[in-house]
């Protein structure tokens, strides 16, 4: 990765977290997130970037909010056609992802017109940004509920790694983990393990 | 700059429209599955116990039972389905289920969605209920867990009755057995536990045309079934007095007095006579009184009722045999005096088992009592991890108040 991305990379990870955290209190809500968010990076990202010989300075901010708002609408209406149960967990979060600064600055900085590979970098990212979200959804349930999964099945009926209780934890809950400071501690730490590993990767990088 | 301003303007309008038109499309082939998976997220449940519906309306209905939540209507007349919340179970908290009751009003299939007993009814409990009609009279309590299948039982009938009352359905006509079973915990107060439950024992009678023959467990009163071939009674008796109902709950002098008179002799032979016993008890809880038996009006878990005068006023005494853990008769004696305020309240049994009072001695908690009145909540003799106990205490002490009122002439 890019060195001027590395440095940023922590940042818009904060930028992007806020509405991730409300709906992260347990697995397969940040999964549910994480595909949103891949999905509306992902397509903003490339329609910015078909657009980016017509987009202007005075209209930028106009068209990028269009666009993030079109591709969230999209999630949001077919989540709730196909999976209202997530549905249930997220989808109050997925509209505000239309004005996500992380989402939103992607998206228009997709317009650079020196920026190369942009959808494939935007594609790592939002990969990297789900991990912190599938890891802070995981501790808040494990920790704070003392299950793993436990709302598969409501999605997608019975499967074998449903609902996996957690037995310490069932007994020594965090409580904490599920109310929104809880969200903060996981994800600073899911995020200082991000900025851990990119700092060793680029040590390695200037070794070679 | 012309064409910068041109772009800076065709281009938003443009994307607008493009976004206008896509999110119409998308609408359109989405909204009709968003509407089935709000109605199926809503009705799913319903759905579980009718599978073969085609649809559900809610229905608002007035007058319906407290546990009954939700009633629907199936829209190609297979029934309805009722969402049923009861908290008469043991641990106080929701039991939820949804009862389906087909075209021949009888139960098709019930769903808990919720249980949160300690102790599990078993899976083929509801299945029971599968062909019953409102009268329920093939469906059983199930033994260990009787306050939880009590609840369900209770909750269908409240299902049933919710129905029948806005003549959705009707409710079939019970049999006598029936009607004198769901009587008794009415009328025969003395046999009934805390939890609404009957605490007695059959017994054979001796009386022609005795059908069934009970005793409270706290031998306090016995109950009959007398039927003359044309008429059925319940007779509630402690051999002093009496009381005759129709099997509707109506008191009726309609029964005779042969009849009667031999009931209340066996009654007698039945019955524990505490009088002697607990006069004495009474000489010492109200110093220096005359005490005198006095007749109480009501069959509940008072037993023996006296009026005790010193120099001080008028008391009235009440030995109370009420219901504690496993239906064990708990006694205790409680005077109060004549403004109606607990005088006294002694109970020997609750120093047997010291460990229930956790947070306070046993002496406190009665003592704690005294000075009761009848606009007491009850919670005054609620003991966390005593709760079987303590709601016979709390039983008994509502018991003594009833009956105060009765002796008072008030009701």
């Amino acid at each position: 990765m890019e060195e001027k991305y590395r440095k940023i990379l922590v940042e818009l990870i904060f930028l992007g977290l806020t509405p991730a955290f409300a709906a992260t209190i347990n697995t397969v809500s940040a999964v549910s997130m994480e595909v949103g968010i891949i999905f509306i990076m992902v397509m903003s990202t490339l329609t910015m970037r078909l657009l980016r010989r017509f987009v202007t300075e005075e209209n930028k901010y106009f068209v990028t909010l269009i666009v993030t708002t079109l591709y969230s609408s999209i999630f949001q209406m077919v989540t709730e056609a196909y999976f209202i149960d997530a549905y249930k967990n997220i989808g109050m979060y997925i509209a505000l992802c239309s004005i996500n600064m992380m989402l939103f600055g992607v998206a228009q900085g997709a317009t650079g017109k020196e920026e190369k590979h942009m959808v494939a970098k935007v594609l790592l990212f939002s990969l990297i940004f789900g991990f912190v979200i599938y890891f802070v959804g995981s501790m808040r349930e494990i920790m704070g509920v003392g299950t793993y999964w436990g709302q598969v099945k409501d999605i997608f009926g019975e499967v074998k790694f449903a609902n996996i209780p957690v037995k310490y934890f069932s007994n020594h809950k965090v409580l904490i983990l599920q109310k929104a400071p809880g969200a903060y501690i996981v994800g600073a730490i899911a995020t200082a393990i991000v900025a851990y590993v990119l700092k060793k990767t680029a040590k390695k990088k200037e070794a070679k | 700059m012309a064409n910068k301003s041109v772009k800076s303007i065709i281009l938003p309008v443009i994307v607008v429209i493009l976004a206008f038109v896509i999110l119409f499309l998308v609408n359109l082939w989405t909204y009709p599955l968003i509407v089935e998976s709000r109605m199926q997220g809503e009705v799913g449940p319903a759905m579980d116990v009718m599978p073969n519906a085609k649809g559900f309306e809610e229905l608002q209905l007035d007058n319906i039972p407290s546990t009954v939540k939700t009633v629907y209507k199936e829209t190609s007349g297979q029934g309805y389905v009722v969402k049923v919340s009861t908290k008469a179970g043991f641990t106080k908290e929701a039991i939820v289920f949804y009862v389906a009751i087909d075209g021949e009003n009888k139960v098709q299939k019930i769903n808990v969605t919720e249980y949160p007993e300690t102790r599990d009814v078993g899976d083929g409990y509801v299945d029971t209920f599968i062909g019953s009609d409102s009268t329920l009279s093939t469906v059983d309590l199930v033994a260990g867990v009787t306050y939880s299948s009590s609840a369900i039982k209770n909750g269908v009938a409240d299902a049933f009755k919710a129905l029948s009352d806005n003549s959705l359905i009707v409710a079939a006509k019970k049999e006598p057995k029936q009607l004198y079973e769901e009587l008794m915990p009415v009328v025969f107060g003395t046999a009934v536990n805390p939890a609404g439950m009957m605490a007695q024992e059959e017994f054979t009678s001796s009386v022609s045309g005795v059908v069934k023959a009970q005793k409270a467990l706290n031998e306090g009163a016995v109950a009959y079934w007398y039927t003359d071939g044309d008429n059925n009674y319940a007779v509630v008796t402690n051999g002093k007095i009496a009381k005759v109902y129709d099997l509707e709950g109506n008191e009726v002098s309609s029964l005779s007095s042969s009849v009667l008179s031999s009931l209340m002799e066996e009654a007698k032979t039945m019955v524990k006579d505490n009088s002697s016993s607990d006069i004495k008890r009474f000489k010492k809880y109200v110093p220096s009184s005359t005490v005198t038996e006095i007749d109480v009006p009501l069959f509940n878990n008072v037993t023996t009722a006296f009026q005790c005068v010193n120099e001080n006023g008028t008391y009235y005494g009440f030995g109370v045999r009420s219901y504690a853990f496993e239906n064990t008769p708990l006694t205790m004696y409680i005077s109060i005096d004549d403004n109606g305020a607990i005088y006294s309240f002694n109970c020997s049994s609750l120093y047997v088992e010291p460990e229930y009072f956790t947070h306070s001695e046993p002496d406190n908690y009665t003592e704690g009592l005294v000075g009761v009145t009848e606009s007491w909540s009850g919670d005054e003799a609620l003991i966390t991890g005593a709760t079987l106990t303590s709601e016979a205490v709390r039983d008994a002490i509502s018991d003594v108040f009833e009956s105060f009122k009765a002796i008072k002439g008030g009701n």
